[in-house]
């Protein structure tokens, strides 16, 4: 069950925050504040390791008793988090990667849109309608 | 082939246009050119954001730099950077001896496409 959306972007500015709940908004954006960190960490472990397979997907950043967090970092090192209610466990891993992949799906067709410029807050109408689809359909 | 042709022409008018829309500039070729430089930037951005999508995740610079003599290259200008050269302080130098921009013309194209190679270095 998503409850929330966020694109951070490189500088760590954020893009975009949807969530299901407007009068949460002001807490999901504190908790997507504290994934920047986790997919630091994660990125530089991941590094370390120096195993051959590294994925865009980072897995679960971050999990309290409400929510759990998860990560996807672009190469062009936007993040993409999703924020699922933790008390609802329905939602399983590679239904998490595939959410992550239509999302990324629609960042590119957005930033390959003359008029948007990249790293500025996303208005599309079109991007945030599908964000709200993808919200809609994972709860 | 027909495809490299139109990318050919468009970029050859790109760079007319831009020169001499505003005949004042051509005085002064700095502002034209920081132009052609912006929209080499921007499409180059957007280019990435899709070449990128489907690649793995880079390691550090120098898998970056490969990306891009590889993989943009390849994309852009149909073959490969020829040398790749770095210090490892953060310099690369790309060499690539046959430029399909400057193949068919022996010099004054300008640097449109250029920034691309700057773009992932810094995001």
């Amino acid at each position: 069950m998503a409850v929330c959306i966020g694109f951070i972007g490189k500088e760590n500015s954020p893009l975009f925050l949807r969530c299901i709940n407007q009068s949460q908004e002001l807490q999901f954006h504190y908790i997507m504040h504290t994934c920047i960190d986790f997919v630091e960490e994660k990125i530089i472990q991941s590094n370390k390791s120096g195993s051959d397979v590294r994925e865009l997907y980072l897995g679960l950043l971050y999990s309290s008793e409400e929510v759990k967090a998860y990560g996807f970092v672009t190469n062009t090192k936007v993040k993409i988090v999703i924020i699922i209610d933790s008390t609802n466990s329905l939602l399983r891993d590679n239904e998490i990667r595939a959410i992550f992949r239509k999302l990324h799906n629609a960042y590119t067709e957005l930033v390959c849109n003359p008029f948007y410029t990249p790293g500025d807050p996303i208005t599309s109408k079109s991007f945030g309608a599908l964000v709200d689809e993808l919200l809609a359909s994972s709860s | 082939m027909a495809d490299d042709a139109l990318f050919d022409f468009l970029h050859m008018e790109i760079v007319s246009h831009v020169t001499k829309s505003d005949p004042g500039l051509l005085q002064d070729g700095d502002e034209a050119m920081s132009k052609l430089e912006q929209i080499g930037y921007s499409t180059g951005y957007r280019f990435i954001e899709r070449l990128t999508k489907d690649l793995s995740r880079f390691k550090d610079e120098l898998e970056v730099m490969k990306a891009i003599c590889k993989d943009f290259w390849s994309a852009v200008f149909k073959k490969q950077v020829d040398n790749l050269r770095t210090n490892h302080q953060g310099v690369y130098v790309l060499q690539d001896n046959k430029f399909r921009f400057l193949a068919s013309i022996s010099n004054s194209r300008q640097y449109l496409e250029l920034a691309p190679k700057f773009l992932l270095v810094v995001c």
